[in-house]
């Protein structure tokens, strides 16, 4: 199941879930069973959550790992339908603490050609 | 209805022990382990056959690790368990370990934290089930850099002012023969070495290593029968654990298991002398110690610029050196907290002593998350 999913006029998706049983929406999706209640199985149903959202905090991170080089920005996102997310920012560059952002899909440039999800302000849109 | 530790009989820290926390070397962790254990033993002044069981705490030397290095002390036939709870292994290892003697199913147990890294490769988490979106870039160090801009915002902090806890914890390693990192650093040297994520540099963060750490828990029972000398005893006060809540974090965690083991042991956070937490990325001294009680919430860099937290202060913190000097070779670290604190509550802790001891706790969180807390006191 693909994490994103594009949209056309609208930001990128992002393949969540909601649990029927207590409400609670949650990313990424999965059915093995709801965190806050316990519910499974057919009672988590896949929500579609939209990719954006305030900025709770962002770093530039100069260290990188086995698949990304450094540097980029990392920052953490309470999406606009609940569950806070971490995502790559634009850049690598530092955006504020409570802005805006929204996500945009590439074209990764590795050869497996798969979409890279990563944000930006939303004011620059 | 459950009890808890402080329910059942009396528990105590009888002998403490470590190989040296250190870099990644060639040395077989049989001899960091078995090094550690003989220091214990010899501290407590018992020898092994009195043992009854061992609890080894370790996260990366792969499967039945234990008995393999305990036969090199004698192949009796004790009972031997692994483990594992990522950076609390030790912890609740010891945890485990304070149960079986309080509840009477033993009088006398050692407790072993060893680990290396295998060679040529990390430490491996299981799995995930599903992955997010930028797991592949959230390393911890990441995560504790997002979690410190959130506070340094919150709070009107200076990354200067989260970098001086890694300049007290340099400085209390120095003074710690069992620690990684044996140099003392200013503030400029810390602020100036490698950035790594954020506002944290190369020397915000605890180092790469291996080590062993061991203590030996007892009864009352086994300290009158074994003669175990009377400066040696720390009392065991309480112990809880718990894991991370749907909505919670390493944080909330820290918060419930030290409110329920002071409870426990009818002492309040202002009481507490010594204070071991997971400090393995410098901001996380702030948020544990504020989690603990220590200090309002958002106060801690102000008043460690007082002095309050040094040795000698209000709450000695990290007088080990923490993970970022001390090292947290993972197994280890756990057990080597309850060490540094029965040294510190005896008076033995030498140029780190912090005078007048008579109350520590140890914390510590893990990957999951999972969370202890151990209160120790002076007999």
């Amino acid at each position: 199941m693909d994490l994103v999913v594009e949209r056309s006029n609208e930001p990128p998706g992002l393949t969540g879930g909601i649990c029927r049983q207590c409400g609670f929406v949650f990313f990424p999706y999965q059915s093995l069973g709801c965190e806050r209640c316990g519910a499974f199985g057919q009672d988590l149903t896949l929500r579609t959550l939209a990719a954006s959202g305030r900025v709770r905090s962002g770093v530039i991170v100069q260290m990188g790992t086995a698949q990304i080089d450094a540097p980029y920005g990392a920052i953490e996102i309470e999406l606009d339908d609940g569950p806070v997310v971490r995502g790559l920012s634009e850049g690598p560059q530092i955006v504020p603490i409570g802005a805006a952002v929204v996500g945009q899909l590439d074209q990764d440039s590795d050869a497996e050609a798969h979409l890279r999800l990563w944000f930006k302000r939303a004011e620059a849109n | 209805m459950a009890k808890s530790l402080a329910d059942l009989r009396p528990t105590f820290v009888i002998g403490a022990g470590w190989h040296p926390f250190q870099n990644p070397s060639d040395t077989h962790y049989s001899v960091l382990g078995l090094t550690a254990i003989r220091g214990a033993l010899g501290d407590a002044g018992i020898p092994w056959s009195e043992v009854e069981q061992t609890f080894v705490g370790t996260a990366l030397l792969g499967m039945a690790s234990g008995r393999p290095m305990l036969k090199h002390l004698g192949a009796l036939g004790q009972p031997v368990v692994h483990i594992e709870n990522a950076s609390a292994s030790g912890s609740a290892a010891f945890h485990l370990a304070c149960a079986q003697v309080a509840g009477g199913l033993s009088d006398v147990v050692l407790v072993l934290g060893v680990d290396k890294r295998p060679a040529g490769g990390g430490a491996a988490r299981a799995p995930a089930y599903q992955a997010s979106i930028a797991d592949h870039a959230i390393a911890p160090v990441t995560h504790f850099a997002l979690l410190a801009d959130e506070y340094l915002h919150a709070n009107g902090v200076s990354p200067e002012d989260v970098a001086r806890i890694a300049v007290k914890n340099h400085g209390n390693g120095a003074l710690n023969p069992n620690a990684q990192r044996q140099k003392a650093r200013s503030l400029e040297e810390v602020l100036n070495s490698r950035f790594i994520a954020g506002s944290l540099t190369a020397l915000q963060c605890c180092p790469v290593g291996e080590g062993a750490a061991a203590v030996i828990v007892a009864s009352e029972d086994a300290i009158r029968r074994l003669g175990v000398a009377g400066d040696k005893p720390v009392r065991i006060a309480a112990g809880a654990a718990a894991s991370e809540r749907f909505d919670g974090s390493d944080r909330e965690i820290t918060t419930e298991v030290i409110k329920r083991a002071l409870f426990q042991s009818s002492i309040e956070a202002a009481q507490i002398d010594i204070f071991e937490t997971h400090d393995a990325f410098a901001i996380e001294e702030a948020f544990y110690a504020e989690a603990a009680g220590l200090c309002p919430a958002g106060h801690y860099t102000k008043l460690l610029q007082e002095g309050a937290f040094d040795i000698g202060g209000k709450c000695a913190v990290s007088p080990s050196g923490g993970l970022l000097a001390m090292g947290h070779p993972i197994g280890p670290t756990g057990v080597g907290q309850i060490g540094e604190i029965t040294l510190q509550l005896r008076g033995q802790a030498g140029p780190r002593q912090h005078q007048g001891a008579q109350v520590g706790v140890a914390s510590m969180v893990g990957l999951g998350a999972v969370g202890y807390a151990h209160v120790l006191v002076r007999p």
